[in-house]
């Protein structure tokens, strides 16, 4: 699934990327990771050790918060987007990231695992409340930080599964 | 000397004058004080609009310099003299600059003096506005901050770099921008006549110098809205219903910076947004209508005013039903308003059936049912109606939705029957199939009704509704009783509804072979064959047209249509005409009796180049001539009308017209002048569309020899006649012969007087030449030819033992040299000795004249190139006696000669002789009539090398030789000289 969602993503963020428009659809373009929802928004970028040595328990942990508040983030991207077409593949993004945070949470119960409480998720805000520029780079981040965790997590699930069959 | 006393003038001194002058001037000086300097100066920045307001007291001042400056790099930004009226009631001045660049940008300072003409004040002090750029605020900054601008304004950005950082460009969408410093860490850059922005407006962007983005600011580039035609109507009659246009894109989304509408100021929240055309709703008809349209870059209003009876658009017809019949059907509707009950309507009802749509019109008061006439049977419809207002009509109001029906069915047409007569009396009975508008429902069969009127006799049939063709054995209904000639057919047809009326045709009960009328030709045109003839009196129910494929022999597909009465022409039209098919047309009267053929047409639909070449095409020889010939193309392979041959001489890569035959009839062609050879020729018949792919035949031409041989053979005949004759005569003559051309030879007298001149031949050589040949320059030395013995050699040899005179066969000597041209001495003594005697001897001329040629004599040449220029032969060459070959020795044999004459033998010769075998041959002219030539003498074994029979010169009689030269080997003469030799046998055996 979170093959599937990765795939899905990529084409999203290359519409999303246009429609934002130079100098955001630009190959090597990288802006500063806003402060406004990275305190918020967990990073999917570890040590290596530390992600080595996190167990089961606490790799499904962050995953499903890390979804939580991706899913509540790329809902508001949907909201604030003005083209149309990006907005209903947004929305049907969110219906896959939901079915993602579903089996984790999912999974979590029947691994006996305590789901972590739903934390205060504010992500951006409403229209007027962040200038342009800055929703954008934050919608550039979000995309980037989910791509990255879909990738994160595909690990995590493999070793996950080798795991609960050893 | 008297003095005077008396001083009249009163002094008035110049020094006082001065002092007033000045006092005055001092006065004057002391009221024109140096300004005030402004007070109280305050700055009020609006950051949105980049204008500073300044304020200030300036006392009676209206005059001022303003100063403005960047604070850090103390550039001046502005600096200009101002007038400022106080304001009355506070004593305050107040003046508005607007900046290029954001007032955030950087700090400015902010200086005033009053000014009265050229005094001033001392400068204000100065404040200043602080930017975003102090050492405070580190973190990096761009401003302005989503900035909404019309399309074609200048913006200047400016872009405060973080703390500690350097400064690397700014990126206007993806253009890297000129800037301009303005301070330690701010910089500007200004985009001028900016174009639209897309949806999420334009991205400025300013990076550092390592290529790090620090910051960016969206500008947003649109238009003020310019909607138009605000229209106004009611529905209901009692609210209102504006529309507009939306004009031009604004290019600015959003909540923030879209386009609102207000309708006489009631916000107009169900503007579609995406629509080119809005609409807003108003609950009650005002008659006077203002929309203002508004967005951050502007406003625009649009007004419409009416009453509203003027602006009527009835609602769609609701709830729409049917009440169905076979040829119309009532169609009912109900209005959602009460109001349309006492309205003038008009109403459009749209009819649609098999995609073919018709609109009808009705009209009444408060309308709301309609009966729709001109229906067919069962034919489904779709109907869907709207409707307006009569008086003051404003506009159609929307379609109802659309209401589906079928009609009832009814009872069919009548069949349009036909018939179709074969030559054996046999006959069809055909009708159309009907359509279904003709149908009025399902089918479920024909009836077909034989009747004979003279005898009312009466055969039915039914038929399933599968058949329109039923055959007619007219000949069976002929022998059945019927006295009359012609038999009445009807056919009627049926379906659930009922039978429709009767369709009847008179049909003969033979067939008869009526001569057709002259056959004309009609062209296909506008999807069908146009036809026209002459009214025809007899013609009381009309016409028939039928056609069918003319080269069809049984069961042909006809079509036909009828016409009525009053038309005498029409186009033929059929869905079936096939390009490349031949049609016949035929018109036939239509009255109470059998069908009249009235006039025949052939036509094309398109004509084609024929389908195949003309058969059975073959060549024959005449004379000098080929004729080519061929066969009729058959009718349904020429695809149109012929219209002649084309005839090609091909010779494999192309093909060479030869003759164009426009004669179509035309089944040959007589090729003529052409030289013996072989030949293909190709013969291609065309139509208007072209010639086939040819027939081609070969013929080897041979030359005319029949006659040519005719005329040899008989020439060869006469000639054999003539000989046949003339050898008869010689026969019969032979004696005479014999005498005429060879007498006896005097018999020699060998022993006896040897010194006797007399004689047939005295042969007495020169002394100095043997002899004389007559030699031509061009002569090939090569060649055979005498050689003449020099007179030294000869001289050499000469012994003058010899006798001077002698007759002895030796001294007679010549060489037929054939290779080597060298003088040629005689190698054997002996005949030096003879040789040298004979010089000594009497010199005897031997003359070759007039040498007979015998029948071959063709074959019979001296030399061949003497013979070639025709002069060897005739040239008397005076000619001693040599060698011993050529002597004079008659009725003697070589042998006994040589013995007589003390030679050695000729086998003693250890060396070949060329006149070996006849050196001592002595005189033989007789055989040497197939020896003339010097190369058959060779050939033939050295045979007597005498040229022609030489002839004494004493008589011009043959020499003719011995029966004895019959013994000499036969050689490769023998057979060349048969006839010679049968002939001298001939002449032998004549002897006596």
């Amino acid at each position: 699934m979170t093959k599937y969602l990765e795939y899905q993503l990529k084409e999203i963020k290359d519409t999303y990327l246009s429609y934002l428009g130079p100098p955001f659809n630009e190959k090597d373009f990288s802006p500063p990771r806003p402060n406004t929802t990275a305190l918020s928004l967990p990073s999917a970028a570890t040590r290596l050790e530390l992600w080595r040595g996190l167990e089961n328990r606490a790799r499904l942990a962050q995953n499903q918060r890390a979804y939580s508040v991706l899913l509540a983030a790329v809902r508001e991207l949907a909201r604030s987007t003005l083209c149309p077409y990006l907005q209903t593949s947004l929305l049907h993004f969110c219906t896959g990231l939901d079915g993602l945070l579903g089996s984790i949470s999912g999974l979590m119960t029947t691994l006996g695992y305590a789901l972590p409480p739903p934390s205060a998720v504010s992500v951006g805000g409403s229209d007027g409340e962040l200038q342009e520029p800055r929703r954008d780079v934050e919608g550039f981040w979000i995309l980037r930080e989910l791509q990255s965790w879909l990738w994160r997590s595909a690990k995590d699930f493999n070793r996950l599964k080798k795991r609960l069959r050893g | 000397m008297p003095r005077s006393s008396f001083s009249p003038k009163p002094k008035c001194s110049p020094i006082w004058l001065i002092c007033i002058l000045l006092g005055l001037s001092a006065v004057h000086t002391h009221g024109k004080d140096v300004p005030t300097v402004p007070q109280q100066v305050s700055l009020s920045p609006n950051l949105e609009t980049q204008q500073l307001t300044l304020s200030w007291l300036g006392g009676e001042s209206t005059t001022f310099d303003i100063m403005i400056l960047r604070t850090e790099l103390n550039e001046t930004v502005f600096y200009e003299t101002v007038s400022v009226t106080a304001d009355k009631i506070s004593g305050q001045h107040q003046w508005n600059w607007t900046s290029v660049e954001p007032l955030e940008c950087t700090s400015l300072s902010v200086q005033i003096r009053s000014r009265d003409g050229q005094t001033t004040s001392d400068w204000s002090d100065t404040h200043i506005l602080p930017g975003m750029d102090l050492p405070s605020n580190k973190d990096s900054q761009m401003f302005p901050q989503d900035r909404v601008v019309s399309v074609g304004t200048n913006t200047t950005f400016c872009c405060i770099v973080e703390e500690g950082l350097g400064f690397g460009s700014i990126r206007y969408r993806d253009l890297v921008m000129n800037v301009t410093r303005l301070s330690r860490r701010s910089y500007a850059m200004t985009q001028i006549n900016q174009g639209p922005s897309g949806v999420t407006g334009t991205n400025v962007f300013c990076s550092s110098d390592e290529k790090t983005l620090l910051n960016g600011a969206v500008v947003f580039v649109g238009y003020p809205p310019l909607p138009s035609d605000l229209v106004c109507e009611t529905h209901d009659l009692v609210s209102a219903v504006c529309q507009w246009n939306r004009g031009r894109d604004t290019h600015l989304y959003g909540k923030k910076r879209k386009t609102y509408y207000t309708l006489n100021g009631r916000d107009c929240t169900e503007a579609n947004q995406n629509q080119k055309w809005s609409a807003c709703s108003l609950a009650q008809w005002d008659g006077n209508f203002t929309l203002v349209a508004r967005n951050l870059l502007g406003q625009y209003s649009l007004t419409d005013s009416s009453e509203l009876s003027l602006r009527v658009r009835p609602v769609a017809p609701a709830n729409l039903t049917s009440v169905v019949r076979a040829w119309n059907a009532t169609l009912l509707w109900q209005w959602k308003h009460r109001g349309y009950d006492s309205l003038a309507l008009i109403c459009q009802v749209e009819l649609t059936s098999h995609w073919h749509t018709t609109t009808r019109t009705f009209s009444g008061v408060g309308l709301r049912s309609v009966i729709v006439l001109d229906l067919r049977p069962d034919e489904d419809y779709s109907i869907k109606v709207r409707c307006g207002v009569q008086q003051n009509f404003w506009n159609w109001g929307d379609w109802s939705g659309p209401l589906a029906f079928r009609t009832s069915i009814d009872i069919p047409d009548a069949p349009d029957v036909w018939m179709w007569i074969e030559r054996d009396n046999t006959g069809r009975l055909m009708w159309k199939p009907l359509t279904h508008r003709e149908s009025h429902g399902q089918i479920t069969g024909y009836e077909v009704t034989l009747w004979s009127p003279d005898e009312n006799i009466q055969h039915t049939e039914t038929l399933p509704q599968s058949i329109c063709t039923v055959p007619i054995n007219l000949t069976h209904i002929s022998t059945t009783g019927s006295s009359s000639n012609k038999v009445i057919a009807t056919v009627i047809a049926k379906n659930a509804a009922g039978v429709s009326p009767p369709a009847s045709i008179v049909m003969p009960l033979r067939w008869t072979d009526i001569d057709p009328p002259a056959v004309s030709r009609t062209a296909y045109m506008d999807g069908g064959f146009p036809l026209s003839w002459q009214s025809d009196a007899n013609a009381s129910c009309g016409y028939v047209v039928e056609w069918h494929d003319a080269s069809c022999q049984q069961d042909c597909a006809v079509e036909w249509i009828k016409v009525a009465a009053e038309n005498t022409n029409i186009s033929a039209q059929s869905e079936n005409f096939q390009p490349g098919v031949r049609y016949t047309l035929s018109l036939y009267s239509c009255s109470s009796e059998v069908p009249q053929l009235l006039q025949r047409w052939e036509g094309y639909m398109e004509e084609l180049v024929p389908s195949s070449s003309v058969p059975h095409l073959s060549s024959n020889q005449q004379d000098s001539n080929i004729k080519l010939s061929w066969g009729e193309i058959p009718l349904v392979s020429r695809r149109g009308f012929l219209l002649g041959y084309h005839i090609y001489l091909n010779n494999g890569s192309q093909l060479m017209l030869l003759a164009n035959v426009s004669d179509p009839t035309s089944r040959s062609y007589t090729v003529k002048g052409l030289p013996v050879g072989s030949y293909k020729f190709t013969v291609k018949a065309y139509t208007s569309a072209g010639e086939d792919t040819g027939a081609t035949v070969s013929i080897s031409l041979e030359s005319y020899t029949d006659w040519l041989i005719l005329e040899m053979l008989a020439s060869l005949g006469t000639m054999t006649c003539f000989l046949v004759l003339v050898t008869f005569i010689c026969y019969k003559k032979r004696k005479w012969v014999k005498k005429a051309f060879y007498p006896d030879i005097p018999e020699p007298k060998l022993a006896g007087d040897w010194s006797r001149t007399q004689g047939p031949l005295d042969v007495k050589p020169s002394p100095h030449s043997m002899v004389h040949i007559v030699e031509e320059p061009e002569w090939d030395s090569s060649k055979e030819a005498l050689v003449v013995i020099p007179e030294e050699d000869e001289d050499e040899d000469e012994t003058g033992d010899e006798p001077v005179d002698t007759d002895e066969p030796t001294s007679l000597r010549y060489y037929n040299q054939v290779i080597d041209d060298r003088p040629i001495r005689p190698r054997f003594p002996d005949s030096s000795a003879s040789s040298a005697s004979s010089l000594d001897s009497a010199r005897t001329d031997v003359t070759y004249t007039g040498i007979q040629t015998s029948g071959n004599s063709l074959g019979f040449q001296l030399q061949p190139q003497g013979s070639s220029e025709g002069q060897q032969p005739q040239i008397d060459v005076p000619a001693s006696c040599v060698d011993g070959g050529g002597g004079y020795r008659p009725q003697m044999q070589p042998g006994s000669l040589s013995q007589d004459m003390g030679l050695p033998a000729p086998q003693a010769f250890s060396e070949p002789q060329p006149t070996k075998g006849a050196s001592f041959g002595g005189y033989q002219p007789q055989c040497s009539w197939h020896l003339d030539s010097p190369v058959e003498a060779e050939e033939s074994g050295g045979l007597a090398p005498s040229l022609g029979s030489p002839t004494s010169v004493a008589s011009t009689q043959f020499l003719l030789p011995d029966s004895g030269s019959k013994e000499q080997p036969e050689g490769k003469g023998q057979g060349s000289s048969s006839a010679t030799t049968w002939f001298h046998n001939l002449l032998s055996s004549a002897k006596p």
